[in-house]
């Protein structure tokens, strides 16, 4: 394993960081609601940036095979968001 | 083995920094943004266009540091074009579901601005309304909301801001869900109901061939002016009076014969009554018409019996036309009946003719649909004559709003459930009002959501002064009079309590600081 440059290092933790304060702000969203249709919105904008977390943690881990974690999470977020859409709009 | 050089890092961090930065603005987006449409609109470009940074600086990182496998770019081209397909689908799905799913208030989407983190929004939005249904007409299409500025409270122009009891609504609905808006005709059923709510509530027995549509009231007025005697003749008037009875005989070419109106006065409730002997000095033999304004406008008085029966028989020895304004008629409070001047005697119905609306009492002014009653024929040969070819005729959607107002039980338990609120609203504003401003004084309106106050002792010209200085509008005292009144204003009680606290507290502030400096 070769050294990586370490302010390099560095910064890609701070984005992992913010991914996950972003992360928690989305979750906010997520309980707070009031509607259905926000709860739809903030758990859409939570599996993209699930994907991003996967992302920045393959570039930390220097490994490339966790892309399968990120491929199976943006599947399902979005297969999750269009039946949830479908549902509301049945609803509506 | 290649290995990235520095500036390569630094290169690949600043995309992955964008990136995650953005992923941030679209969750401070979802968390700030005050409705689902526009948190999505947030939530949609933010993680795109992040998620496309990321995907290629880790891309580049993987592709050059040599330790990818041979799967993994495809892998990174597969999960990019999955993302980039992906999102619009999904925001396209939430949006559809958002529109359909989101409260009726739909237009407040257009105004999205307006809405946001609520800093802009100076006027409070009360959020305790009183048992009618208080609706925040900002962004609409209110001449009341729109005409001054956004921090501006408006408690001029007379509409309510309560909805319409829901049998109105919905007849509206299902008459748009027709489809079809041609031509309308008079709907026979619009005036049997009427008749049958003039019968009960006044007691007073008009049948559907003497009654004629108008779209408005202003309209009715000048129509009737116009009809009744001749260029030059007199169209006598009590002032203060809403401003259109000044204005008519002017636009008609009739000379205008306006007698004051005077009031006594108890501490600082006023109480306005008719000027009889006046009236007898100032007719002459061109008199040919007596407009009436009962419950009168601006000061809420509803005439008792004898006073009505005095005006009559004046006009009935000088053989003038009286024509009575009742469009307030069903908003009394405590209980009091209005009484019609046409139900007195059949010799009074025989020359007056009555303007009704069910615009007020339902707050539906927009949609124009007011009526004329006018027993006598030949009268009301004369107002049809003078309507002929200028007057429309009442849109449909006025006639199918006013069949409801009539015709629906849930109509009359709404209206009593405003009379409750509006009289509440009323016995506030005069304690605020004789609290706040010592020498200010008001009337104690018997009908009308109208307060009358004259400030005279307080400031000049009260409209001007609260408009500027307490970002209050009142209706101008001057525009009541043919001369003076400028110490005068008109207060629109038809809102919600703590919309009028807020007025009250503005006003005094303004005062206090007026009288400081």
């Amino acid at each position: 394993m070769e050294t990586v440059y370490a302010p390099f290092q560095t910064g890609v933790q701070l984005c992992l960081l913010i991914i996950a304060v972003s992360m928690v702000l989305t979750v906010i969203r997520l309980v707070r609601g009031p509607e259905t249709p926000d709860r739809t919105v903030s758990f859409d904008l939570l599996a993209v940036q699930a994907v991003a977390a996967v992302l920045v943690v393959s570039v930390l881990l220097g490994r490339s095979d966790i892309y399968d974690v990120a491929i199976v999470t943006a599947v399902l977020g979005f297969l999750g968001t269009v039946l949830l859409s479908r549902f509301l709009e049945g609803d509506g | 083995m290649e290995v990235l050089n520095h500036w390569e890092y630094w290169m690949l961090l600043g995309f992955m920094g964008l990136g995650t930065l953005l992923m941030l603005t679209a969750s401070l987006g979802v968390l700030r943004m005050t409705n689902a449409l526009a948190r999505m609109h947030a939530a949609g470009l933010g993680s795109s266009l992040g998620i496309l940074l990321l995907l290629l600086a880790t891309g580049y990182y993987f592709q050059f540091m040599g330790n990818h496998e041979k799967g993994s770019l495809l892998l990174m081209v597969a999960l990019g074009f999955l993302l980039l397909v992906t999102n619009p689908i999904a925001t396209t799905a939430m949006s559809r579901a958002v529109m359909r799913s989101s409260p009726d208030n739909d237009r407040q989407y257009l105004a999205l601005d307006e809405y946001a983190v609520g800093k802009r929004l100076t006027v409070p939005v009360p959020s305790e309304p009183n048992t009618m249904i208080y609706v925040d007409r900002r962004g609409w299409d209110s001449s009341k909301w729109e005409t001054y500025d956004r921090d501006v409270i408006p408690l001029w122009v007379a509409d309510m801001d309560f909805r319409s009891p829901d049998p109105i609504i919905k007849a509206l609905q299902v008459r748009a869900a027709h489809g079809i808006f041609g031509y309308g005709a008079t709907e026979e059923a619009v005036g049997e109901w009427f008749c049958t709510h003039l019968l009960e509530r006044y007691d007073w027995h008009v049948t559907p061939d003497q009654l004629v549509f108008l779209p408005g009231l202003v309209s009715g007025l000048n129509l009737v002016v116009r009809a009744i005697g001749r260029p030059g003749s007199g169209v006598m008037t009590h002032e203060p009076v809403y401003p259109p009875f000044l204005v008519a005989p002017g636009l008609q070419d009739r000379k205008l014969q306006s007698v004051p109106m005077p009031h006594d006065h108890n501490g600082g409730l006023l109480h306005f009554r008719l000027d009889m002997e006046r009236f007898r000095a100032v007719a002459d033999d061109s008199t040919a018409l007596f407009l009436l304004c009962n419950p009168h406008n601006p000061t809420g008085r509803s005439l008792a019996r004898h006073e009505l029966l005095e005006l009559a028989e004046f006009c009935l020895n000088r053989s003038i036309v009286i024509c009575s304004d009742e469009i307030h008629c069903d908003l009394m409070h405590e209980g009091r009946r209005h009484l019609p001047i046409a139900s007195l005697e059949p010799e009074i119905a025989d020359s007056t003719i009555t303007l009704m609306a069910p615009s007020k009492t339902y707050n539906m002014p927009g949609l124009g649909c007011s009526v004329a009653v006018v027993p006598n024929p030949a009268l009301r040969t004369l107002v049809q004559q003078a309507a002929m070819g200028i007057v429309p005729h009442v849109n449909v959607m006025g006639y199918a709003a006013a069949l409801a107002a009539y015709s629906h039980a849930d109509c009359r338990t709404w209206l009593e459930e405003l009379l409750r609120t509006l009289t509440a609203n009323r016995d506030y504003m005069e304690q605020a009002l004789l609290a706040a401003f010592p020498g200010v004084r008001t009337t104690r309106p018997e009908g009308t959501y109208l307060s009358w106050v004259d400030f005279g002792a307080v400031v000049e010209n009260p409209y001007r002064f609260f408009l500027n200085h307490a970002r209050v509008a009142l209706s101008e005292g001057s525009r009541y009079h043919t001369t003076g009144g400028h110490t005068w204003a008109r207060i629109n009680l038809g809102t919600s309590q703590s919309l009028l606290e807020e007025a009250v507290a503005r006003m005094q502030a303004a005062v206090a600081q007026h009288q400081g400096s």
